[in-house]
């Protein structure tokens, strides 16, 4: 992923805010990265275009060898469900279907059936350590376990790139390092690429890099804390 | 994605029931009020209805209905009956009478003066010979839709008395034997039909034509309708037609007479017109709350459909996803509230009000609530199409 010059500006006049002011990033193949710095400073804005939901102004960014910003909508929306995997703070799983029906639905939305997609979607729930509660609904599963299901549904297609949003923020410092471990140890494959959006400084030592962002910038981007980190 | 469409639907089972009620309780209203419509306007032409084997009805030029009349003289009839392809014709004769009770009591009678010869149009009398109708000053009564409009004193003394009139006096229905004071005839009664009630509703005394022309006030016309057979092979609008063009008279086919009795009803009745206003009031308002629940219902599962937009759902599966819902709804709660209104309108049919399912009611109350339900759907999908999936984000 290559960014270059982005720029995001929100509404007009006296109300205008400079979302972004000509980010440059790189996301190599293989690597977490972590996108941190102060609320409002452009991250969710950054990723929002990176993911292709939102259009940026000026500037290039290249997602996968694909410029995004020259894509139509349609062609947009079947890249985001082919390419990239997200992982929300507020978990975002569909109330209505169990575990393995939510992990499955990027499944069904790049057209395979649906039992071939339960199938693949309960291996990923076994790798992600949530086999047992495959058939729950997620309003019977706790923080942690909807973030597995979260994480499940994000890998289950084989994203290339994916981007998680302040993944650990709703839960304890023990549910959050098992999630990071996860996302360490599972979601991190050859050829794609991680992005974390996160306050959470004891989740640092997970990246490989880190991007600080502040007033619409990348201010720093630095060799990440990546250590053993102790729950 | 549709199954996932309807997982989402019967989720929360609270607001998926109420909804399914919502659409019954609308459909079960639009086909309800639509069939006692129906009911009002089938009465308005029971005199069409009662006398099935006519095909063709002929009139004055100038009448549009069974309710509006003005007499014909008597020489149309052979004047109709000369047109080829009339297989046979004969008169009826309307008029209205105050007719005294025995009591002293009055009311207002529809009289209906049928062919001596063919008695065409009498209603059946159980337990009498319809040829009686024939003697001098027989009637037959009917209630025409109405209640307690045929009573008779129940006593003998309280009968034509000599001491004025005994207007309080204990009262029982008119049966064979009882008499009538028309226009100063007495009349004696075979008994009481059962025909099909009015619109609006009144009391029927039907009678020969002979007996119809002597009890009424003189009139110099006396025929009202001529009520045509067509000969084998001739179709009734094709008699209707060669009959207009012979005799200068109006024709109608029977079927074309009950539109056009509608038609007139619509146009000319305020009541009628009061009604269709309140039923369209009420239909109105079943519609909305329909398209308001399933707006509603959309618009609170928009974080869903962001996520689902998020993870790659293009806007067309989405408003399909929004169309099944809305569509599954439509048609259970459209099920639902017709199977009610069946019920109900055999109830209510049963009860004697004039409530009739025609094959048009149902299909106007499930295409309207269909319509109603995918309209509010394409509305509610519109802010799902255009929402930024941006909000999925912890930042928005």
């Amino acid at each position: 992923m290559r960014c270059r010059g982005l720029t995001k500006r929100y509404g007009s006049g006296d109300e205008r805010v400079d979302a972004l002011r000509g980010v440059d990033l790189d996301v190599r193949s293989g690597e977490l990265l972590m996108l941190v710095g102060p609320s409002g400073c452009g991250k969710t804005t950054l990723i929002s275009i990176i993911t292709t939901i939102l259009d940026q102004d000026d500037g290039t960014c290249e997602v996968l060898g694909r410029d995004v910003g020259c894509m139509p909508e349609s062609e947009r929306t079947r890249f985001r469900g082919e390419a990239i995997g997200f992982v929300f703070q507020a978990f975002n799983l569909l109330p209505a279907l169990t575990a393995v029906e939510n992990v499955s639905v990027p499944l069904l939305l790049s057209g395979m059936a649906r039992e071939a997609a339960e199938k693949r979607a309960r291996s990923v729930l076994e790798e992600v350590g949530l086999a047992a509660r495959a058939d729950a609904l997620p309003r019977k599963l706790s923080g942690g376990q909807q973030q597995r299901v979260a994480i499940g549904r994000a890998l289950v297609h084989d994203p290339k790139l994916v981007v998680c949003d302040e993944p650990t923020s709703n839960l304890d410092a023990k549910t959050g390092h098992e999630m990071m471990d996860i996302l360490r140890g599972v979601a991190r494959a050859p050829g794609r690429a991680l992005i974390v959006v996160t306050h959470d400084n004891r989740t640092f030592g997970y990246a490989d890099r880190m991007a600080r962002m502040e007033d619409g910038r990348v201010v720093e981007v630095s060799d990440g804390e990546r250590q053993e980190v102790q729950p | 994605m549709f199954r996932i469409a309807l997982k989402m639907l019967a989720a929360d089972r609270a607001k998926f029931v109420g909804l399914l009620f919502g659409i019954a309780f609308t459909s079960f209203l639009v086909t309800f009020a639509a069939s006692y419509f129906c009911g009002f306007m089938t009465d308005g032409f029971a005199l069409i209805a009662e006398n099935g084997a006519t095909d063709v009805w002929v009139m004055d030029p100038a009448v549009e209905s069974v309710e509006q009349t003005i007499n014909m003289p008597t020489s149309v009839l052979d004047r109709v009956r000369s047109v080829q392809g009339v297989g046979r014709a004969v008169p009826l004769a309307l008029g209205t009478a105050d007719v005294r009770f025995a009591n002293g009591q009055f009311q207002t009678f529809q009289v209906i003066g049928v062919d001596d010869a063919s008695l065409a149009g009498v209603p059946v009398v159980p337990g009498r010979n319809p040829g009686e109708l024939r003697a001098r000053n027989a009637v037959i009564v009917d209630a025409g839709g109405t209640t307690g409009k045929l009573e008779t004193p129940a006593f003998a003394r309280d009968q034509w008395p000599h001491d004025g009139a005994h207007l309080d006096a204990p009262t029982r229905e008119l049966r064979g034997g009882d008499e009538l004071l028309v226009n100063e005839h007495l009349v004696r009664v075979l008994g009481q039909s059962s025909t099909l009630p009015r619109y609006p509703p009144r009391p029927l005394l039907y009678t020969t034509l002979s007996n119809a022309l002597r009890i009424l006030p003189v009139e110099p016309h006396t025929l009202t309708f001529v009520m045509v057979q067509a000969a084998a092979g001739v179709s009734p609008r094709e008699l209707a037609r060669r009959i207009e063009q012979r005799t200068g008279l109006r024709a109608r086919a029977t079927a074309d007479f009950k539109s056009d009795t509608v038609r007139w009803f619509l146009v000319n009745s305020e009541d009628v017109g009061d009604i269709a206003a309140m039923l369209t009031l009420a239909m109105t308002m079943g519609f909305g709350v329909t398209g308001v629940m399933l707006y509603m219902f959309t618009y609170e599962h928009q974080s869903q459909y962001a996520v689902l937009k998020a993870l790659g759902t293009s806007s067309r599966v989405l408003t399909a996803m929004v169309l099944v819902q809305a569509a599954v709804c439509a048609l259970l709660g459209a099920g639902m509230g017709l199977g009610l209104c069946g019920i109900a309108g055999e109830v209510v049919a049963r009860l004697g009000f004039p409530f009739r399912m025609m094959w048009f009611t149902p299909l106007a109350g499930l295409l309207g609530v269909v319509l109603v339900s995918v309209a509010a759907a394409l509305i509610s999908v519109r802010p799902v199409v255009k929402l930024q999936p941006a909000i999925v984000f912890a930042g928005r």
